[in-house]
């Protein structure tokens, strides 16, 4: 067992005084709980399990991320499978993580997934989640974990000159690959030009976040990006 | 008020969360750290008057942009931690939302500022790299508001195309499109400039998010069901009325 702190920066830019409050919503927390299987033991000590609505502790900016996730389409409600993905992605990620669990981490990844029939289907998040993203990121980082639990991986290496090393593995091949990069930048591009109860500032950050990922994690371009 | 969730299951067998601690204020005293600081807090605002409060925090900074600028440069590079990133971009933000000459030259510096080596062991996951990219594609869009009057802007942009950075460089070209000056002999100059295996960036063509691939059938790719198994649909989350809404900003 490890033992963290965290510095909490400026909460106003990353949005968790925006989304932090809204968690503060028992029906909501209940929900939210269940439905992505929150365990009680990876949330206490000091996570937040006894102090829900604290915004500098890892659980309400969680909770921040799925509120997101679940109410930022006009009607949020309609969530068919048909519509777009800032529809339905609060759907996919309810659907594919039964266990959600914080740890320290080790300072490399800020989450990762497991999936398959041998191993103990988990999503763990890491202090970078909590703290180095902002809370439409932190969306973010959901939807491309939810789909690594739908059992796609990356196929390709990064491009030459990608910020996440050319040449590198875990890059998506293309965008019709329909890999985690893909579903992560498509679900911000929806949250930039369609996305409600947010802010401007918000969704341009969304949208630099997509064209980013547009430009590096894919290794052929493809050949598009936001306007 | 929201209480601990009301599931119990196991005793505590995980990490443990010591401690946090705030950070240090951005912002000194000053009239232009205390107007800031007034931005910082409307950037991310909600209710009916959210808009206009970080139209008039805005307005504010534009009245003294100078003393505004070195305030923030100072908070950039002095205050903020280094993996701080939501922070620091929201400065950035700032700065290219002044719409001021006086943002000119911290834009600047910032991107033709080195990006530091990686840090992060799993890029995949994070990258500080990407994050100090981020930072610097939204400086370039800002430089945007110099090219109709300043030449020099635009030189700049043509600058950052010999910078490592894919996304600085497709910034800059098309910061140059959106302002109508990407004609024939620009892109020829640009040719002349990317190493021809960027020649692509040239291509890129902005589009509407309804424009492009969507996923068909998502639901095809939910996790794989053990044989016989049958999907059993978790609960939706529900609906709020305006009052949990509302309920929130009073936190």
């Amino acid at each position: 067992m490890a033992s963290c702190s965290y510095t909490v920066p400026n909460k106003d830019i990353s949005g968790d005084n925006l989304y932090g409050p809204r968690v503060c919503w028992q029906a909501f927390i209940d929900w939210a709980w269940n439905a992505h299987g929150f365990r009680n033991n990876y949330w206490d000590d000091g996570f937040g399990y006894h102090d829900v609505c604290n915004n500098n502790k890892p659980l309400c900016r969680t909770l921040s991320a799925l509120w997101l996730l679940n109410y930022s389409a006009d009607d949020y409600w309609n969530e068919e499978w048909s519509n777009n993905i800032l529809h339905w992605g609060r759907r996919y990620v309810r659907q594919q993580i039964d266990d959600l669990r914080s740890k320290c981490g080790d300072g490399s990844a800020i989450a990762a997934a497991w999936s398959g029939f041998f191993v103990d289907d988990r999503v763990e998040l890491y202090m970078g989640f909590f703290y180095n993203k902002d809370v439409p990121g932190r969306a973010e980082t959901f939807i491309h974990e939810s789909r690594h639990m739908g059992g796609k991986s990356h196929n390709a290496n990064f491009p030459s000159g990608s910020v996440f090393g050319g040449g590198n593995s875990g890059a998506d091949s293309t965008w019709s690959f329909n890999g985690a990069w893909m579903y992560g930048a498509l679900y911000l591009w929806w949250f930039y030009a369609d996305g409600r109860r947010t802010t401007n500032a918000l969704r341009q950050s969304a949208r630099q976040r997509a064209n980013l990922v547009i430009d590096n994690a894919f290794a052929t371009h493809p050949g598009f990006n936001i306007a | 008020m929201a209480e601990t969730p009301k599931i119990n299951d196991f005793p505590s067998s995980s990490d443990s969360f010591q401690d946090y601690s705030p950070t240090q204020p951005l912002f000194t005293k000053s009239r232009a750290g205390i107007r800031l600081e007034n931005a910082l807090k409307a950037i991310n605002g909600f209710g009916d008057d959210a808009e206009k409060n970080f139209e008039e925090a805005l307005k504010e900074l534009r009245e003294i942009p100078e003393e505004v600028v070195l305030e923030l440069a100072q908070a950039f590079d002095d205050k903020c931690q280094p993996d701080a990133y939501p922070i620091k971009w929201g400065l950035v933000f700032l700065a290219t939302e002044l719409k001021s000459k006086a943002a000119y030259h911290f834009l600047k510096r910032l991107i033709f500022t080195p990006i530091p080596d990686e840090r992060s062991a799993n890029t995949g996951s994070f990258s500080t790299v990407a994050e100090e990219t981020i930072l610097r594609t939204t400086a370039v869009e800002g430089m945007s508001i110099f090219l109709n009057d300043d030449k020099k802007a635009g030189d700049l942009l043509l600058e950052c195309l010999k910078l490592p950075s894919i996304s600085i460089a497709r910034a800059a070209i098309q910061t140059l499109a959106k302002a109508g000056q990407l004609d024939d002999k620009l892109r020829k100059k640009i040719e002349d400039l990317l190493p021809k295996e960027r020649h692509y960036l040239l291509k890129i063509k902005p589009t509407k998010v309804e424009e492009v691939e969507q996923i068909k059938d998502p639901e095809s790719h939910l996790k794989p069901l053990r044989e016989g198994a049958k999907r059993k649909e978790k609960p939706t989350a529900p609906r709020f009325d305006g009052n949990n809404e509302n309920k929130s900003n009073k936190y």
